[in-house]
């Protein structure tokens, strides 16, 4: 998992929150691909926490390389409805500020 | 302005900020309008800023949000909890909704639009409607009166918090809201409009904007709100007369400053009655008789809307009003004069002093009182 922020001292209030991204997945292959390179891409070098909830059983194979992406993989019950995966995720999720976002709308990069 | 990662393609053309504490019952209520919004979903975030909630605030909000900004500790009033949520904003309008508050399908969309397409606007305000939901007497007559208070506004330089919107920039070069001095829902809104006014920004009301107030209140609620959470506060914090003077043709403190004073004459008068007999009590009737009349277009909004045996409810707590009012505001016109500002709680006097930031930061004064 990638650090979270340190409450330490910086000019920004914001700054000093714990920021945690919330990839919702249902475990599609093209999107779980999507959402490893988009990850790879824009948190890499950033103290955010990421856990992806995928509801797929086979989610958990890709735990590797969602951990090298700096990913913490959460696998939620096949069809899981949407409230559920969020449920999950915010509890999952350690920061004080937690965005959500679905695998199929992360950014590729250069887009 | 916002550390948080973007990870959506485009930047969202607004970003709606609901402060909530305690709103598990309401949220999803007023989540649930916000995402039925005509505004396309992908072209704004929702944020939703718990302030320091015990009863599973957070969760609900999970549900509809993009982002949810956890407060923990005590709980830091609307002001501050929108400030963090503008803090992680990425859009360049502004919209601040509160958590008791359910936006028609419409209402976001014509924020946008009406900011996108003049330019000259910092700001925009909505109406409540005349369609409260909590069916009492009291929360019939506190939300009507609400309505009533802003369509007899519409057009004037005012910003209301609970349904309006205003550019990001303008937001925070006139300081965000004042969570120094607002620690409760106040009249922080009416505070910041009042800046925006001094820094030479326009803002107004639209009365065809509109949302419903879903609060329920009580008599005690309704009267704190209106005497302690707004009148004192307003002649205490705000500059009332110049604020009042930006008002123009708009004004109303004026009017319902009269009332006040004549309901407590009324009031004096009824004294006297019981030892100078009844002519006293004919000049309390006549004095309110006057009452009646100046306010009389807010009461034949009330048959209008409600038939005339509401008025039976509305009278009495509009008169009760009057006289919370009329106490409240001269205690605040004392309370500026003798002591000024409301000083802040020791602690986060020193804390601010030494320049601590942790999460959640330390409650900041605005930058030109620092």
């Amino acid at each position: 998992m990638i650090p979270l922020n340190d409450p330490v001292p910086d000019t920004d209030s914001a700054r000093g929150a714990r920021h945690s991204v919330v990839v919702l997945s249902t475990g599609q292959e093209e999107t779980l691909s999507r959402a490893v390179t988009a990850l790879r891409d824009q948190l890499s070098d950033r103290e955010v926490e990421v856990v992806v909830v995928c509801a797929s059983r086979d989610a958990e194979q890709r735990g590797r390389e969602f951990a090298d992406a700096g990913a913490r993989i959460v696998v939620a019950p096949p069809a899981a409805p949407e409230a559920l995966l969020r449920g999950i995720g915010l509890a999952e999720a350690h920061g004080d500020v937690v965005t959500f976002v679905w695998d199929r709308q992360l950014a590729l990069p250069h887009s | 302005m916002s550390h948080v990662p973007r990870l959506a393609p485009r930047p969202p053309r607004l970003s709606v900020i609901v402060p909530a504490h305690g709103a598990a019952n309401l949220l999803p209520l007023s989540l649930s309008a916000l995402v039925a919004s005509d505004l396309p979903r992908d072209q704004w975030e929702l944020i939703v800023v718990d302030d320091a909630s015990r009863d599973g605030t957070a969760s609900v909000a999970a549900g509809f949000a993009d982002v949810v900004v956890r407060l923990t500790g005590e709980p830091r009033g609307p002001a501050y909890a929108r400030n963090r949520g503008a803090e992680v904003a990425t859009a360049p309008i502004l919209a601040f909704i509160d958590a008791d508050v359910r936006v028609h399908r419409d209402t976001i969309r014509r924020f946008v639009d009406i900011l996108e397409s003049d330019q000259r606007l910092a700001a925009v305000s909505g109406s409540y409607d005349a369609a409260p939901p909590a069916d009492d007497a009291v929360s019939q007559y506190r939300n009507l009166l609400e309505h009533w208070r802003h369509q007899t506004t519409v057009g004037a330089p005012v910003f209301c918090s609970g349904c309006g919107a205003v550019r990001s920039e303008d937001f925070l070069r006139v300081g965000k809201f004042d969570e120094w001095q607002f620690r409760r829902p106040q009249v922080e809104d009416v505070e910041l409009g009042d800046r925006l006014r001094n820094a030479g920004r326009l803002s107004v009301r639209r009365g065809d904007v509109q949302a419903t107030h879903l609060k329920s209140w009580t008599l005690g609620s309704a009267i704190s709100a209106d005497a302690w959470d707004r009148s004192l506060p307003w002649a205490r914090l705000v500059d009332a007369p110049r604020a009042e003077q930006h008002l123009g043709r708009h004004r109303r403190w004026s009017a319902e400053g009269m009332s006040s004073a004549l309901v407590w004459l009324a009031l004096a008068l009824s004294v006297a009655a019981i030892v100078g007999g009844p002519r006293w009590a004919l000049a309390a009737v006549l004095v309110l008789g006057v009452v009646c009349y100046v306010n009389r277009a807010l009461y034949a909004f009330f048959i209008q809307v409600r038939g005339p045996g509401f008025l039976a409810y509305a009278l009495p707590l509009s008169l009760l009003g009057f006289l919370a009012n009329g106490f409240s505001v001269t205690a605040g016109r004392a309370l500026r004069a003798i002591v000024g500002d409301a000083p802040p709680e020791p602690s986060v006097q020193a804390f601010a002093e030494v320049g601590l930031r942790t999460w959640p930061p330390v409650r900041a004064r605005r930058p030109d009182d620092a």
